[in-house]
């Protein structure tokens, strides 16, 4: 893949967030540079607490950056919108609404006509694989199936770009790995612009195009790693393996120094 | 609506017919018991009115005609229940307002919630000498006095329903692009509905049991409160046993019918029947 | 050099553990402040409407008034005590009464109906039929029975919280999982250590929601009591009574002190009952 040519999607420009005032101060983010081109699945990993899902949700439009700019096509973001979806660790689905009404409820907002509205929604339903469960309600479904109906809420209304913040996380291992697959199936066939974060490197270089690795609190770019493995990939390729090592070996350092910070907070004995 | 009615009317009449003797036998044997200690004598027959009199007493009341030609009974029932209806409903329109403004908005919160939360405790019976005051005795106190008993309970659970929405609910439909009036109506109400409905419950039974109480105090003619404490005059202790049932009766209706229908046809579809 | 370093460390402590208080006292105030907020601001509009004579001071007396009354109140004395002293504690003391005989009563037969299934069959009906009967209803029959007075009033806070308590307590008693109940019993555990250590405390929960609700509805039992049935004393009484005088500054003071009694009540004692126990034990499901 070559991506000298692809349009840049969003770019951030010496991004930095700070968190709380004086003695309980937090900067989660700074100096943070980087591009996502679009199109493209980038994934970024980091330790637990660097801040991955903070800049996810500054990308989201959620929070406000404190300094320094994220621009979408070159124009920067104020507030969350249809241009960028979103899809939870804990699902977020409308409770009241069955598994149809929450793919819906995106464009009925965009005043999408009703028969126009129902097609799309029943072919988003068809492409995740929940076809038969459209009038079900979140509560009588898996968290495999729930997640299915995050992922195809947030497609729906068709937003040029797809936010993922650890989507499988609350998902056991089995069905974490069928979702993975299920989604590379997804994306193959709508090639949105993905951003995506996890911890865990093995997900991250299973799906990615790219992976930024952040570094411990405050999060910058530590490194980007091109994975250009073609797709279906398996876990056992050792050109898998191999990109898997250089990411665990970056990311590594970076555990290792959270940890030694984590140790240091420690009251004194 | 219709094929739920019949199915389970249906379905259920075996076992209910069954359940219901089981719950009714305990009442036979209490009835028959009274009837005999107060025929006996050896309770007062005064205070405890063998059930043989307090019975007849409750058609009397219902078949014997006021100056108007209604039923006397059910001119008392109809005076409790629309002042019933006035006082919850208008309770229930200040509460839910109320509460979805403080759920919302953290600065009306903090200067509402101080008052609220002091004010909840205070029985709603103790406005009434108050308002007798100012507004003289009948409906003009009754009401006011049941709407404040009502509003707590909605307007406190309400909150508590707002509140329970996630944040990540409200950021959903951001990112769907819906604006403030679209998460008002599509998001916050739906979702905080189960505590909703679960105050207006509470608020519902509050309002009644003030009801009686204020009737007692403040009502000049009618009504199941007043009647009964009327009846005190006289010593017609009868009349207040029958007062009694037709108080139990009535409530018992109320819930067994509107109250769980409203609940079978929203909440427990939804799923998130909240337990405060 | 070491020890002026040291010194300057200690310093350097001191300085900051003081910062730290005063940040600590600085939001506690806040709090108290913004609490206290809505409050101020409304008597100080009181204040004005009356001062500028918008509301009639003779239905609505200005906060100044309310207060001084409660002042006056509470110096008037009777046989040597204050009459607000006499009138709080008359009503403190019924619902106090009232109130344990409910609990004690209650979860006898609430346990009772709990463990025993004919006994369970017989009253639940009943019980089920009367607890949603306001308790006022039956006021006029101890009225003729009892007449006025701490009595009537007494039972009458007794009934109110009875059934709420000896129906939560019967359901909290069934829900116990049998096994607990079981083991116990392949201890060779006798009656009353079963009531004691294993029936109470796992019904604990439920228990308390009942004790919970029965204070509650004590507590406007107790009120209402006092406006119909009281001969002289409590609070109910006081507002109740100076009605009759058209002392609505008297009214106010009854009310600002039922208030309070009320918030107490609710938030503090509860509260704390179910702290020591249920929520140690990590048995709460709520928040």
């Amino acid at each position: 893949m070559n991506y000298g040519e692809a349009k840049t999607k969003i770019k951030t420009v010496n991004l930095r967030k700070v968190f709380g005032t004086g003695n309980s101060r937090v900067v989660a983010i700074d100096n943070l540079n980087l591009e996502i081109k679009e199109n493209t699945f980038t994934v970024i990993v980091g330790p637990s607490g660097c801040g991955k899902s903070t800049f996810l949700y500054l990308v989201a439009g959620f929070d406000k950056p404190t300094s320094g700019r994220i621009l979408l096509d070159n124009t920067p973001i104020s507030g969350p919108g249809p241009d960028r979806g979103f899809v939870f660790q804990e699902f977020a689905l409308y409770p009241w609404k069955t598994v149809l009404g929450n793919i819906l409820f995106g464009l009925e907002i965009q005043k999408v006509p009703k028969e126009v509205a129902r097609e799309k929604a029943m072919s988003y339903i068809k492409l995740v694989g929940l076809e038969g469960f459209e009038n079900a309600y979140p509560h009588t479904l898996s968290g495999g199936m729930k997640q299915r109906v995050g992922i195809a809420r947030a497609l729906a209304y068709e937003p040029s770009v797809l936010l993922m913040d650890e989507p499988f996380g609350s998902l056991d291992a089995q069905t974490k790995k069928l979702m993975q697959q299920e989604l590379m199936r997804i994306w193959e066939e709508t090639r949105k612009t993905i951003v995506y974060v996890t911890h865990s490197v093995i997900e991250a270089t299973y799906l990615a195009d790219k992976v930024i690795v952040f570094t411990a609190r405050p999060a910058r770019v530590k490194g980007e790693i091109d994975i250009d493995i073609p797709r279906p990939r398996t876990f056992t390729d050792e050109d898998y393996l191999r990109h898997r090592e250089k990411i665990l070996s970056l990311l590594d350092e970076e555990v290792t120094k959270a940890f030694k910070e984590e140790k240091q907070k420690l009251p004194k004995q | 609506m219709k094929n739920w009615f019949h199915k389970s009317l249906a379905e259920n009449s075996k076992k209910n017919a069954l359940a219901f003797l089981y719950f009714l036998a305990p009442f036979f044997l209490l009835f028959l018991a009274w009837e005999a200690a107060s025929r006996l004598q050896l309770i007062n027959p005064i205070l405890f009115p063998p059930p043989t009199k307090v019975f007849p007493r409750l058609g009397i009341l219902l078949f014997s005609e006021t100056t108007a030609g209604q039923s006397v009974l059910l001119t008392h029932v109809y005076y409790s229940l629309y002042r019933l209806l006035l006082g919850f409903v208008g309770g229930a329109f200040v509460g839910v307002f109320l509460g979805i403004l403080m759920g919302m908005n953290k600065y009306v919160h903090a200067y509402f919630n101080p008052i609220v939360s002091l004010l909840m405790p205070v029985p709603g019976i103790t406005w009434a000498p108050i308002l007798i005051l100012w507004l003289g005795f009948g409906d003009s106190t009754i009401i006011p006095v049941i709407l404040i008993a009502a509003f707590f309970p909605i307007v406190y659970n309400t909150i508590a329903g707002v509140k329970s929405i996630s944040k990540e609910l409200i950021w959903a439909s951001q990112t769907m692009g819906a604006n403030k009036k679209t998460i008002f109506w599509k998001v916050l109400l739906p979702g905080s509905a189960a505590y909703i409905f679960n105050g207006l419950k509470l608020g519902l039974a509050h309002c009644w049991r003030t009801l009686i109480a204020v009737e007692m105090l403040a009502a000049s003619l009618w009504g199941l409160g007043y009647m009964i404490f009327d009846a005190r005059e006289y010593l017609q202790t009868d009349v207040i046993y029958a007062g009694i049932i037709v108080l139990g009766a009535v409530f018992l209706a109320i819930e067994k019918t509107i109250v769980r229908f409203a609940e079978k046809r929203t909440v427990e579809k939804w799923g998130v029947l909240a337990e405060i | 050099m070491c020890s002026l370093k040291s010194e300057r460390i200690t310093e350097q402590i001191k300085i900051e553990a003081r910062l730290a208080r005063l940040q600590k006292v600085k939001r506690g105030a806040t709090r108290v402040f913004f609490f206290a907020l809505p409050f101020l601001s409304i008597v100080i509009t009181l204040e004005l409407l009356a001062t500028l004579g918008v509301i009639n001071p003779r239905l609505f007396p200005p906060p100044s008034k309310i207060f001084l009354t409660s002042l006056t109140l509470a110096s008037r004395q009777v046989g040597g005590v204050s009459i607000l002293l006499i009138h709080v504690c008359s009503s403190f003391i019924r619902i106090v009464v009232g109130f344990s005989l409910a609990a004690l009563s209650g979860i006898f037969i609430g346990t009772l109906m709990g463990t025993n299934k004919i006994i369970y069959r017989l009253l639940n009906p009943i019980i089920t039929f009367i607890m949603p009967i306001p308790t006022f209803a039956w006021v006029p029959i101890l009225l003729i029975w009892t007449g006025i007075g701490d009595r009537t009033i007494i039972i009458t806070i007794f009934l109110s919280a009875l059934f709420a308590i000896i129906y939560n307590t019967s359901l909290g008693v069934r829900s116990i999982n049998k096994q607990l109940i079981w083991a116990a019993q392949t201890m060779g555990s006798n009656r009353l250590t079963m009531f004691l250590k294993v029936l109470l405390p796992g019904a604990m929960v439920s228990m308390i929601t009942g004790l919970r609700l029965g204070l509650g509805y004590s507590w406007r039992a107790l009120v209402a009591a006092e406006m119909l049935a009281a001969a002289a004393w409590g609070l109910g009484y006081m507002v109740f009574a100076a009605r009759a005088f058209m002392a609505v500054d008297v009214m106010f003071v009854g009310l600002f002190l039922i208030m309070i009694m009320g918030y107490i009540m609710e938030n503090g004692i509860m509260g704390s009952i179910q702290r020591v126990t249920i929520e140690r034990w990590g048995m709460t499901r709520e928040t």
